[in-house]
């Protein structure tokens, strides 16, 4: 898939799981590679970037004699995820067209 | 490479980053690896579940990078933008001098008019006067009189009536002109 894009995708994919619960960097991995492939290096920058632009916060807890940090969904990142659903919209057809012009040649 | 080496590594790969994005990024790493312990992996599986070092290290920069570059690109754009308005200032202060000169003939025309629209309101006065001395004395003329007293009113009144409207409209347009002036010198702004 192109690269771009999965990065796209990928941090939709996070907001999705936080969408449900708050989250913690192993189970996110494990929740979303059923779906799309997905590594620890890559959903490091990915995560950064959510927080950067506001779209999760963090916040650490203690499990197992350990801190462990959390990932929570924020109002914006979930506005996020809203507005996704018009974006697939669009996305649905353009790829129609696309395909489509694949089918006259 | 267990845990213990592999954060030896990593904080000596990221030593070029900021301290907290280092330790940021050595506390990520090093959960995942309790974490894939917790779930069965020896200590060294878990490490090599991570994958290789150099990759770890190079999307940690990349990203840092990306994100620092775009903070600069805006930092860059304003002070390019404020250098730019500098070295301009004289010409936009031409510039401004001249619209505001195109304006004030224009009004000074629209004023001249004004001018002499009451000019021959204030005629028609002493033209209805002598209108009536007049009535008696030599009735032909005064017809005359009268005739010239209805034309240039509605002359007037209608002068000033269009003279009203003018106004409005350079009105709006000097708004205009003057809010696209601001926003030629605010520049950039729109473009972020």
């Amino acid at each position: 898939m192109d690269i771009q894009l999965k990065k796209g995708l990928l941090e939709l994919c996070v907001l999705a799981v936080l969408k449900k619960e708050d989250s913690y960097g192993y189970q996110i991995i494990k929740d979303i590679n059923d779906y799309i492939e997905i590594s620890e290096s890559t959903l490091y920058p990915i995560l950064k970037r959510l927080k950067l632009n506001d779209n999760l916060t963090t916040y650490s807890k203690e499990y197992n004699g350990r801190l462990r940090k959390y990932y929570k969904i924020t109002e914006k990142g979930k506005k996020r995820l809203l507005d996704c659903q018009e974006d697939f919209k669009q996305i649905k057809s353009i790829y129609e067209f696309i395909l489509g012009g694949n089918d006259n040649e | 490479m267990n845990k213990k080496e592999f954060i030896n590594k990593l904080t000596e790969k990221l030593s070029n980053l900021k301290l907290s994005e280092r330790e940021e990024a050595i506390s990520y790493y090093s959960e995942m690896i309790d974490d894939f312990i917790e779930n069965g992996k020896s200590e060294k599986e878990a490490v090599k579940e991570l994958g290789g070092i150099n990759d770890i290290v190079n999307k940690i920069i990349e990203n840092q990078e990306s994100i620092s570059k775009s903070e600069n690109n805006q930092k860059e754009r304003n002070i390019s933008h404020i250098i730019l308005l500098i070295i301009a200032s004289p010409f936009i202060f031409i510039f401004f001098i001249i619209i505001m000169c195109l304006f004030i003939s224009i009004y000074s025309l629209i004023f001249g008019v004004y001018c002499t629209a009451i000019a021959l309101l204030l005629a028609n006065i002493i033209v209805i006067i002598d209108l009536f001395v007049n009535m008696f004395k030599n009735l032909p003329y005064a017809i005359f009189e009268f005739g010239f007293v209805i034309f240039s009113f509605g002359i007037s009144i209608m002068l000033i009536l269009a003279m009203n409207m003018l106004v409005k409209k350079v009105n709006k347009f000097l708004l205009f002109v003057l809010k696209k002036f601001t926003n030629l010198v605010k520049g950039g702004e729109k473009n972020e």
